[in-house]
């Protein structure tokens, strides 16, 4: 029990640190690149061509990232209109059934995209020469966090239809 | 039978609630697996397509700036001053939110950004001023409507992506259209107020006006900054949302002193967690487009409306394609509507000759209005909240007053197109 629980919260804590802080780190990173690139070109006469791949590259990891985050607080937007007129247990079965399918083409698709990144360590950026495995690694690590996140959501729904008592949700990330 | 299967499961996952973008991805790989395209493109697609479009990392910077006004109070100091100039007029907050609207707009390229953040202000302040909560909660969805006309504007990046327009153009070209959406509006809120005798503000001397002007001088500066620097050639639009980031962050530090580190730490959580579903919707709607393209839908589409004889009037188009794009967005999310039906409206627009700066305008505006309008239409539920009336009534008084008057500037829009197309040309516009 000990173990499952230093288990648990070491894992918390990894997603953590991953959705939170080098998402964050990626969004100043992307923020600072076009700043600076507007003194280089207009201050100094000088683009740069690194901050330029700098901003390109750390726009795909805040979105690979912040996808799951939103996933875990259920921010995704949906469309309510069907699913408002069902009842709880009915909404219940419809999340269980697409979150099974979601989360199996997940894990089917993370094992051709792995390849990929393996054989994507050939190819380097233009500017920074940095392999592509590392500047697409954000993506088997999305599937990766949103395996983790949707297998939450299946067990949350099972013990809500189980027993009927609806489980907490989690703090606003911001909190 | 892969498109056909592709439609049911995403059309059936949408349908059902699940999320969107989750609906869209899942339709891909029914698609991929069926049509037997490799799974590894949805990584070649959503990833490395995605970061070959530019133009979208305004996306992330837009939102951190509205995220970075609300959160710093620089909203409610513009307000405050809005609102102090405007004292002494019949129905004076109703215009207050219609002007404060248009200044945000210059700021904040997200209708949803308006609503929630400087939306709950301007209703907070009519209703303790004695209006009633379905016109506070009307005026506040219809002003709102005009943050992403105005520039910079969401929307108008991602159809830019999507069509190759060029978004400064498309921005100068909102600035007209938004501001007689807004004219139209004060219109309707001059006949209200006289019609249900709302109350006349409070006047304020010249002396405490010009304190309240000074004070937040520094804030209304932001958008002049933003329309100098991307016409006076000094930074690309993309850029001038990092720029308008830099400069918010900036006054909020030094003039407002609004800012601790605590507070700059939950503004950039908020931030990634908007972008991580605003954005990934885009990343999604990619697999859709590539599904399409792959089927030729958009050149099947074309050929049919050729055959047919539809595309000899452009009258005719351009009142389908409303039509269309408003029953749309009485259902489907805004970004949805843009990234699954224009690549398939783009050849046929081309092929009428109608200019893509000027279907940008007409598309936005109506994909506003949409917004506004039941059954899906977001601002009506989030104000309804905020001002605690029910979503019934709030629709209700947009339906009788306030959509009929976005109808008239949409249609006045689409019919003269010199009210978009003037400014563009001034700066050296070709279309």
């Amino acid at each position: 029990m000990a173990f499952l629980r230093a288990l648990k919260k070491t894992g918390r804590f990894i997603i953590d640190f991953i959705e939170y802080r080098v998402a964050s780190v990626f969004l100043l990173l992307l923020f600072t690149a076009l700043f600076v690139q507007v003194v280089m070109r207009y201050v100094f006469n000088n683009p740069s061509p690194e901050l330029f791949e700098i901003s390109r590259y750390s726009f795909i990891w805040i979105i690979f990232l912040g996808a799951p985050l939103a996933r875990r607080f259920g921010a995704h937007m949906k469309f309510n209109v069907i699913y408002d007129m069902v009842s709880r247990k009915l909404q219940i079965v419809f999340d269980l059934i697409f979150n099974a399918f979601f989360t199996v083409m997940l894990f089917v698709t993370f094992f051709p995209i792995w390849d990929d990144i393996v054989f994507y360590r050939m190819i380097r950026s233009n500017v920074l020469k940095i392999p592509w495995s590392y500047l697409l690694f954000c993506f088997p690590l999305f599937l990766i966090l949103m395996i983790i996140h949707n297998l939450i959501w299946i067990y949350k729904d099972t013990r809500e239809l189980i027993t009927v008592k609806k489980s907490a949700n989690e703090e606003e990330p911001w909190d | 039978m892969g498109l056909a299967l592709f439609f049911i499961v995403f059309l059936g996952a949408f349908a059902l609630g699940f999320p969107i973008a989750f609906a869209m991805v899942m339709g891909g790989f029914t698609y991929f697996i069926t049509a037997g395209v490799g799974l590894g493109s949805f990584m070649d697609v959503m990833a490395i397509e995605l970061s070959g479009k530019d133009v979208l990392m305004a996306v992330p910077m837009f939102i951190f700036a509205a995220n970075l006004m609300n959160d710093t109070d620089v909203t409610d100091i513009i307000f405050g001053f809005v609102k102090q100039s405007m004292g002494g007029v019949r129905g004076g907050l109703a215009y207050t939110n219609i002007a404060t609207s248009i200044i945000f707009a210059g700021m904040s390229g997200s209708e949803i950004a308006d609503v929630s953040g400087i939306g709950a202000i301007e209703i907070k302040a009519m209703m303790d001023d004695g209006y009633d909560g379905e016109f506070a909660s009307a005026v506040t969805c219809a002003s709102a409507t005009i943050s992403p006309i105005i520039p910079p504007s969401i929307p108008m990046v991602i159809y830019a992506m999507l069509t190759g327009a060029s978004l400064g153009y498309l921005f100068l070209a909102g600035i007209i259209p938004g501001l007689l959406i807004a004219l139209l509006e004060a219109g309707m809120v001059y006949y209200l107020s006289k019609k249900r005798g709302y109350p006349k503000g409070k006047k304020y001397p010249f002396k405490v006006l010009l304190k309240s002007f000074r004070r937040s001088f520094a804030a209304l500066l932001a958008p002049i900054m933003l329309l100098v620097g991307i016409y006076g050639g000094i930074f690309t639009p993309t850029e001038a949302a990092a720029v308008l980031v830099g400069y918010v962050l900036l006054i909020s530090i030094i003039v407002y002193k609004k800012m601790s580190f605590k507070k700059f730490k939950k503004i950039i959580m908020k931030t990634v967690y908007s972008v991580g579903f605003i954005s990934f919707m885009i990343a999604a709607a990619l697999i859709v487009k590539y599904v399409l393209a792959r089927e030729e839908i958009p050149l099947l589409i074309t050929n049919f409306f050729i055959d047919s004889g539809m595309l000899d009037s452009r009258f005719l188009l351009l009142l389908s394609t409303n039509i269309m794009f408003f029953l749309l967005g009485m259902f489907f999310d805004v970004s949805v509507i843009q990234l699954v039906v224009i690549p398939i409206m783009l050849p046929l627009v081309e092929a009428v000759g109608i200019d893509l700066v000027h279907f940008g305008v007409i598309t936005t505006v109506n994909l506003m209005l949409a917004l506004d309008t039941p059954p899906y239409g977001q601002t009506g539920y989030i104000t309804s909240a905020l001002s605690k009336t029910p979503v019934s009534k709030v629709f209700g008084e947009m339906l009788r007053y306030f959509i009929p008057i976005e109808i008239l500037g949409l249609i006045l829009i689409t019919y003269f197109p010199d009210i978009v197309l003037w400014l563009p040309r001034i700066f050296g516009y070709a279309g």
